[in-house]
């Protein structure tokens, strides 16, 4: 984690400087810049995660997805290539941190989680509040994730899906008022996002 | 772009939420046979099929440095060597379509079926 974090400074300052020299709204530096970004506060996010202490009555491995609020928040505020670049962010660390089935897991959950989050933003017509949002994107991320893992234990793992569905309705629930909160604060700084 | 946090829709998505998720759990509950049996996978290949009613004394089998102990209740992870640990802290599998997974070790233990009992004596 440390280490990566060492890596991202010097590139990181570069984009910086990138930044400075042209003062466009749509330059692509500052596109980079944004996502790496978010991209360092997705891992933090879910290294702090990693640090609670479990919950006698949940589910071992059950996890807050606190990641997931970077995640909706670049599908608010940024383009789709930027909150893929988030997703895809998240599961190379999980490829370094806890192996390959892992890296797999992680990146169809995160990616289905993106496409339903991305595709309840299209509808116009329908006002999605912030709680529906992130329930519903986090019980993709749960699918996909049993989805991979049973493609990879090669076995059906739908014992988990009752729990699954429950428990991302509970957690979608916490992360969708936690951005609704720090939306505000972060739209302050409008300069550095693009706000849809 | 100012978004609400709560829209009165979202008692129906609860609502099919919950739905769903009791659907499934029922549904899992009712299939299978009435023979409970243990199932052990491991890089995605079925390896042993245990008969619970079959066993007198629980049996240990190893299966990628897994421990697994199944007695004719069910059976339980008792060791694995992946860093995680969420297979073991899994606990006793007795259910029908109770499920552990070690993922780093690609191991997974199912319970399918389950006994039916019979009433000893019906009172009206």
């Amino acid at each position: 984690m440390a280490q990566m974090e060492k890596n991202n400074f010097p590139d990181r300052g570069m984009r910086k400087q990138k930044q400075k020299q042209s003062s466009q709204k749509t330059s692509r530096a500052r596109l980079v810049a944004v996502t790496g970004i978010l991209g360092a506060l997705a891992l933090t996010l879910s290294f702090l995660e990693s640090l609670l202490p479990a919950v006698p009555f949940l589910p071992p491995g059950a996890k807050l997805g606190l990641a997931n609020i970077v995640v909706m928040f670049s599908a608010l505020t940024a383009n789709v290539p930027q909150t893929l670049a988030v997703v895809l962010v998240k599961s190379v660390f999980s490829l370094f941190h806890s192996g390959l089935s892992a890296f797999f897991i992680s990146l169809c959950g995160g990616l289905l989680s993106a496409a339903v989050l991305l595709l309840c933003l299209k509808i116009r017509r329908l006002p999605v509040s912030m709680i529906a949002l992130s329930v519903c994107s986090a019980i993709a991320h749960n699918i996909g994730q049993l989805a991979a893992a049973s493609v990879i234990s090669g076995t059906g793992l739908w014992g988990y899906l009752p729990a699954l569905l429950v428990f991302g309705a509970v957690f979608g629930v916490v992360t969708g008022v936690v951005l609704k909160i720090v939306m505000p604060v972060l739209l302050k700084m409008q300069h550095a996002f693009y706000i849809r | 772009m100012e978004r609400k946090l709560f829209s009165k829709y979202d008692i129906f998505l609860f609502a099919a939420i919950l739905l769903s998720a009791g659907i499934c759990f029922l549904l899992l509950r009712a299939s299978g046979g009435a023979r409970k049996s243990v199932e052990i996978y491991a890089d995605s290949e079925r390896i042993y099929e245990i008969d619970c009613a079959s066993l007198s004394a629980p049996e240990e089998y190893q299966v990628n440095a897994v421990v697994i102990e199944v007695t004719s209740e069910g059976a339980l992870v008792k060791s694995s060597p992946c860093p995680d640990q969420l297979c073991v802290q899994r606990g006793r599998l007795e259910e029908n379509g109770d499920t552990a997974v070690c993922a780093p070790q690609r191991v997974v233990v199912k319970i399918l079926g389950s006994e039916k009992k019979q009433d000893d004596a019906i009172v009206y």
